[in-house]
């Protein structure tokens, strides 16, 4: 049983290092992600420009910056140049799609790991999951 | 990514670089070999315990002091006693009305008068909005200002200055949580306006963290590390768990400190870059932020 | 343009004000006839133009102690500030001088030459000014008080060695040899030996100048 767990809410990072505070330059992707999944943020629609991020959450721009371009290489995000950042067509689809992947890596698993550690079984498990719905 | 010292005259041509910098006073070394390139544009933290060293660099990459040895450049040229190059740096001290040296008898506004003179890109509108934003009186002599205005007037002169570097020590020494917050704004409002270089020394590590683009961490006269401060933050965790597994762990890392309880143990591990801890252990992973590591790093073993 | 700046924020205006006495007087002077007016102020101009010395002395000596790390830490050069000091300690005995000229200031002896008062203030203003700057580089060194300290004790052995010395009257004969021009001469030789020396000083400490706070 090899596992690397993390106490308290489980966090997500890019990498396989599960932390419990974040960088600030992923919780601001993050952020803007979930924006996007919210509708806070349509697609097409302009993006606070590095330097109202970094005003907003005094922060400094190149942080702000290094989020924000995290979600450009991901392809969720585009630049025009001279105007800012906007959300690309699709991304709602993209940022889902991705999460999803990842919800088994980030949630599930850690979730398994503990309820193994816990002497949980699947029964009980499964108990637990219907009685959410 | 550091960058290596050793390289040809292409790494000095933009920004001030420092090489093979050393000072001492008699026999007490207080700065010792420190290499160092500032990139333009830039808000880089400094910073280290008291007598570290800080204060001396930051007076000797701006001439106010000569270095014993070693050479500073900006943009190729030396800066000692080099009156272009020295135009376009400002090193705002703090004030100190005890010193008896400098005008302490004079009045606030003929202090700030005599700053416009000799700093060549002094924004005087600037000066006398910043007086009012901070509340102070410029008609009061220097020596009759309380801590925190002493640290506004210091603050004052950088800002307005608009030197293209501007070296701040321990700016908010002495101002209130309230006051503080509002020089990190104005901080960022400048830097956003101008895209200044700013070296800011500071012991309020949290507070300026998420600031600071990257830090330059020093220690006994030495510069520890020069790193973009998310990179850095990024490569440093917190292990632990059972004392074995700790120490398996932490094997092939570099620790930079260790904590026992028990049968438990953790572990504060620097990562190489792009470096992922070895997860075959059941350990606890956690961040850490700036003031942790930085403790670790420099703070004595705490018995 | 800096230099204008430093000399507006000196006391340059209590040197302009022995100055004027010294000057408005010898304009009264030159006026009056009487003479034994004339000789009580006489005495009361030389005086004024004594403490005009020291003032300069003072002057100079302010001007490193209170100028030199505060402008450093405004980015002025070593050199700009030194150059400061040397035009401005030239243009204010090209002051005095001036004035000296005009205010028909009557000498030790009445009808004394023109050329002779010059010289009198000449050596008076350049001994002042290079003490001052020694007494401002020696201030920078070591602390005030260590300065008036040195100056004290070198005082104290100069006027033991001047003391011991009368002995060596040909060593004296050659300075009080009668005539007052020669006398004059020797003194302003060594207020330039001074002004030099102040020079050398102030060169020496101010470039190796670290700013304090």
């Amino acid at each position: 049983m090899n596992h690397v767990t993390v106490s308290g809410n489980g966090g997500r990072k890019m990498h396989q290092i599960l932390t419990q505070e974040k960088s600030i330059y992923i919780q601001i992707h993050e952020m803007i992600e979930n924006d996007i999944l919210r509708d806070i943020i349509l697609e097409e629609e302009r993006v606070p420009s590095t330097n109202e991020l970094a005003k907003l959450y005094s922060i400094n721009p190149a942080t702000a910056a290094k989020g924000v371009n995290l979600l450009v290489d991901e392809g969720i995000l585009y630049k025009k140049r001279g105007i800012g950042m906007f959300v690309d067509r699709g991304a709602k689809e993209k940022i889902r799609a991705k999460r999803k992947e990842s919800f088994y890596r980030d949630y599930v698993s850690a979730l398994l790991c503990e309820a193994r550690r816990l002497g949980i079984t699947k029964e009980e498990l499964k108990e637990m999951l219907f009685q959410e719905r | 990514m550091e960058e290596r010292m050793d390289v040809q005259n292409n790494v000095c041509k933009e920004g001030i670089c420092c090489r093979g910098i050393g000072k001492h006073y008699g026999s007490r070394e207080v700065l010792k070999g420190v290499d160092l390139t500032l990139e333009k544009g830039k808000i880089y933290g400094l910073i280290g315990r008291n007598g570290a060293g800080k204060t001396t660099l930051l007076s000797i990459l701006s001439a106010q002091n000569p270095a014993s040895y070693g050479e500073v450049l900006l943009d190729g040229q030396p800066v000692w006693e080099n009156q272009a190059a020295l135009n376009r740096i400002c090193f705002s001290r703090e004030l100190n009305p005890a010193s008896g040296l400098g005008g302490t008898h004079m009045k606030v506004k003929e202090y700030l008068k005599l700053a416009g003179m000799y700093l060549p890109g002094w924004d005087k509108a600037m000066a006398e909005e910043l007086a009012v934003r901070f509340g102070l009186d410029t008609g009061k002599k220097i020596e009759k200002l309380s801590k925190g205005m002493l640290s506004m007037v210091s603050i004052l002169v950088a800002m307005a200055s608009k030197a293209e570097y501007t070296f701040l020590d321990e700016p908010v020494a002495g101002l209130d949580v309230v006051a503080r917050e509002q020089f990190y704004r104005l901080l960022l409002e400048e830097y956003e306006t101008t895209g200044r270089t700013f070296v800011i020394s500071t012991h309020i590590i949290g507070e300026m963290e998420n600031l600071m683009e990257e830090v330059l961490i020093m220690k006994d006269g030495s510069l520890l590390l020069k790193e973009n401060t998310q990179e850095l933050l990024d490569r440093c965790i917190y292990i632990s768990g059972r004392k074995d597994d700790v120490e398996a762990a932490s094997r092939e890392h570099t620790v930079l400190c260790r904590e026992m309880l028990g049968r438990g143990a953790g572990a504060m591990l620097l990562l190489k870059p792009q470096e992922l801890p070895d997860p075959g252990a059941d350990l606890t992973v956690q961040s850490v932020n700036l003031q942790k590591l930085f403790v670790a790093m420099c703070g004595e073993e705490l018995t | 343009m800096r230099i204008y700046g430093k000399m507006m924020k000196t006391f340059g205006g209590l040197l302009l004000e022995s100055f004027v006495i010294t000057f408005l007087a010898g304009m009264l002077v030159t006026f009056l006839n009487d003479v034994s007016v004339t000789e009580r102020l006489e005495t009361f101009l030389e005086f004024c133009l004594l403490v005009g010395f020291c003032n300069f002395m003072i002057l100079i000596s302010c001007l490193y102690r209170i100028y030199l790390n505060l402008l450093l830490s405004f980015g002025c050069t070593r050199k700009h500030f030194f150059v400061s000091v040397q035009v401005f300690k030239v243009l204010c005995i090209a002051a005095a001088l001036f004035l000296g000229f005009l205010s028909g200031i009557p000498g030790h002896a009445a009808g004394q030459a023109v050329g002779e008062r010059l010289l009198m203030i000449a050596a008076g203003m350049i001994a002042s000014g290079g003490m001052g700057e020694i007494f401002g580089a020696l201030q920078l060194k070591f602390s005030s008080k260590g300065a008036v300290a040195i100056v004290a004790v070198s005082a104290v052995l100069g006027s033991f060695v001047v003391l011991t010395s009368r002995n060596y009257s040909g060593f004296w004969q050659l300075f009080f040899s009668g005539n007052v021009l020669w006398l004059l001469i020797q003194l302003l030789m060594i207020a330039l030996i001074l002004y030099f020396t102040g020079i050398f000083a102030a060169w020496c400490i101010v470039m190796r100048y670290e700013v304090r706070e």
